[in-house]
């Protein structure tokens, strides 16, 4: 009687988490093309392009090389332990040129697997300060990197590491000293597969003030990528397996985050990108994580890609009250694989990619 | 005991249905707005263009105003009201409203129009009009002649038969020809449970001019037709499974040889072939959960979405290897339940079930 009932309780609770879980996974996901116009890839990058930050004046940054192979390596391609982890740069106003790598400071040189990125100008000096995401062999780190144009390099301010940098993914910069950090996951190692499976709370979403680091949200699940809205005052936040790109409005200073809304995306959204210009929000998105996970245990398979665009129809105070969902952009993995990115400017879009390569498209419809 | 078994088959079965029926019916799928240039409505239409057919030069004609005959009570009041009609769209001047074409005057008090289809003699340009028309005790296909200078239909022949359980589309395949689609058996409440059960009441006939003959049957979820570049291979879509089927026409007897099936990956409705380039345009609902709320009150949107399947493969099998591209996406704020799409000259005309009819340069 109560071995029946457990094994009940059990499956209830299987069924449940496959019901949960197979509305993001997206098995019968086709990945349909669609362009908003011409469309092609950007040289030289072909091993991911995972996250992308622009500057006022559209340059872009992008991470790329990324090595998943620290994070459960059986369960990925073995070429990304292959992966070099670089920065590119690519000028939107000189869209004909190829994207240029950036160096990096000695410290990072063969220790760099990139990841989400964001970045800081300084109005007055014109100082680009990059934050990025990097997964290095001992630990977390967020780098602070100031970009110097005359000889595209990167120099090193300051490596920040804390023991709440569980598994980061996403970075948002506050000041030169401060950021905030998500978590997509507890476990770097195998074990993590069991946190999405077993519906386990363990991410968390943290400040760093210069000095200290502390939780402001805590048990949560699936945090993704980070941006922050034109006016600072909110916050978003995406969850991939829920669909979601959640909005919270955020105390300047205490960096409180009070949860506001979640729109339903309909599709798994991975990096969030907040177009300072217009107030939509543009997304990375995933048709099928199915289809996503082959490609990562095999880079040869193609996965679907997709950007969403959240226009905001809504007051000053409350921009997404009511809004309209985009998709500019469609592919079945053949221009590129496993979009993780989007960013738009000036009527021009670059999209990127876990492992893959790199969009780059005029917008005309 | 057997009361369990019973019990333990039924929960099985219908877990089994619900797994078969939810990626058609998309319950958390969204309509994602995306354009392959400027979209318009066309005037007048508001009462829906379900299906769409278009002549080589350009003139598309329009069945409107559908009154599904399928449980009524389900569907909104004011349905009931519509008038069936047929209008004229000319690609070569979309500036243009659609035009409604005066109906055979035998037609006027009983018309409910669902699929059409033409057929043009390619040396006296005369040119026939097969409409399915819901008559009020029958289905019947009706042939008409269209008159150019009056912008009109005269009736050639109504053709009725025991064959015809609940016919969707109609494909003409000569002057007097054609292939009608029943789309399931029974008419009135008992059609939402043949849906549900998945019966396999649904069938293909073929009307070689005399007589009916059965070229499929015994199939569930079968919707509309169309016809290869070359007239030697048949497209059927099945909406809930989300593919198309592809079969070989027999030349001698019009009898239909399953060759294979697509899977488009969402519920596709209409589908129309581009006699230029092979492509396979569809009309498609992006969740049926939502179309049925808006065909229950219409002041509900529905999500549109247009497929173009493109063929890659040689002639000798043209869809070995596709791509499956969606020039346009629509929340149902300018067009609710999309269910046909015809493709000329770098433009396409979008029609609905019971809304719109939308008209857009490709720029893209």
């Amino acid at each position: 009687m109560f071995l029946k009932t457990v094994a009940f309780i059990l499956l209830a609770f299987l069924v449940q988490r496959a019901w949960k879980l197979s509305l993001g996974f997206g098995t019968s996901n086709v990945g349909y093309i669609n362009r908003p116009g011409p469309c092609r890839n950007v040289a030289p990058i072909e091993t991911g392009s995972e996250d992308i930050a622009v500057t006022s004046n559209g340059l872009a940054f992008i991470s790329s090389g990324m090595q998943l192979s620290d994070m459960c390596s059986s369960a990925v391609d073995a070429r990304f332990s292959q992966f070099v982890g670089r920065i590119y740069v690519f000028d939107f106003q000189n869209s004909k040129q190829d994207a240029v790598e950036v160096s990096l400071p000695k410290e990072l040189q063969y220790n760099f697997s990139p990841h989400g990125i964001d970045l800081l100008e300084d109005s007055e000096t014109g100082e680009i300060l990059l934050f990025v995401v990097n997964h290095r062999k001992i630990g977390e780190f967020v780098e602070i990197l100031s970009y110097q144009p005359e000889s595209r390099s990167l120099s090193m301010v300051r490596s920040v590491t804390h023991e709440l940098f569980t598994s980061l993914n996403d970075v948002l910069a506050i000041d030169r000293n401060s950021f905030l950090a998500s978590n997509d996951a507890y476990f770097r190692s195998c074990w993590r597969i069991l946190e999405p499976l077993l519906g386990l709370r363990w991410c968390n979403f943290i400040y760093f003030d210069g000095t200290v680091g502390q939780s402001i949200i805590e048990n949560g699940h699936d945090f993704n990528s980070v941006a922050l809205s034109r006016n600072g005052k909110q916050v978003y936040l995406t969850r991939p397996s829920e669909m979601k790109l959640e909005i919270y409005n955020r105390s300047k200073g205490t960096e409180t985050l009070k949860l506001h809304q979640s729109i339903n995306v309909g599709m798994a959204v991975d990096n969030v990108f907040s177009d300072q210009s217009t107030g939509d929000l543009w997304l990375g998105s995933h048709p099928s994580l199915a289809l996503l996970t082959k490609h990562l245990s095999d880079i040869d398979l193609r996965a679907p890609s997709q950007v969403i665009r959240i226009q905001p129809l809504g007051p000053q105070n409350d921009p997404f009250n009511t809004y309209k969902l985009f998709s500019p952009f469609g592919d079945d993995g053949e221009l590129v694989s496993g979009s993780s990115s989007a960013v738009h400017f000036k009527d021009k879009l670059l999209i990127g990619t876990v492992a893959h390569k790199v969009a780059y498209c005029e917008v005309q419809s | 005991m057997i009361l369990k078994a019973t019990v333990l088959l039924i929960a099985l079965f219908a877990l089994q249905r619900v797994w078969q029926l939810s990626p058609g019916f998309g319950i958390h799928s969204k309509g994602y707005i995306h354009r392959p240039g400027p979209c318009r409505t066309v005037k007048p239409i508001q009462t829906g263009s379900e299906d769409i057919t278009l002549t080589d030069n350009g003139i598309a004609f329009i069945s409107s105003g559908l009154r599904l005959n399928l449980c009524k009570q389900l569907f909104d009041k004011k349905i009931q009201q519509f008038t069936g009609r047929i209008y004229k769209f000319n690609f070569n001047d979309p500036g243009h409203a659609a035009v409604e074409v005066a109906l055979p005057r035998e037609l006027e008090k009983d018309f409910n129009p669902h699929g059409v289809s033409h057929w043009k003699d390619a040396s006296s340009d005369e040119l026939w009009l097969f409409v399915v028309n819901h008559r009020k005790d029958n289905d019947n296909v009706e042939v008409m002649k269209y008159n150019h200078e009056l912008n009109s239909l005269s009736l050639v022949r109504s053709v009725q038969s025991t064959m015809f359980t609940s016919v969707n589309d109609i494909l003409a395949v000569g002057p007097n020809s054609f292939y009608a689609s029943n789309d399931g058996y029974f008419h009135g409440c008992l059609r939402p449970l043949e849906v549900v059960v998945g019966l396999a009441l649904g069938s293909v006939v073929f009307f070689d001019g005399v007589t009916a003959s059965l070229v499929v049957q015994r199939q569930s979820d079968l919707n509309s037709m169309a016809l290869s570049k070359d007239g030697t291979r048949l497209f059927l879509t099945k909406t809930f499974e989300q593919q198309i089927n592809i079969f070989n026409i027999s030349k001698e007897n019009g009898n239909l040889m399953f060759d294979r099936a697509i899977d488009v990956g969402v519920s596709i409705d209409n589908i129309y072939a581009d006699p230029v380039s092979d492509d396979l345009w569809l009309g498609a609902h992006s969740s049926m959960f939502l179309l049925s709320q808006h065909m229950t009150n219409l002041d509900v949107k529905a999500p549109s979405k247009v497929v173009r399947v493109h063929p890659l493969g040689l002639e000798t099998d043209r869809f070995e290897s596709y791509e499956l591209h969606s020039p346009f996406g629509d929340d149902g704020r300018l067009i609710s339940g999309s269910s046909s799409a015809v493709y000329y000259q770098e433009k396409m005309l979008v029609g609905s079930i019971s809304d719109t009819l939308v008209f857009c340069d490709i720029i893209v």
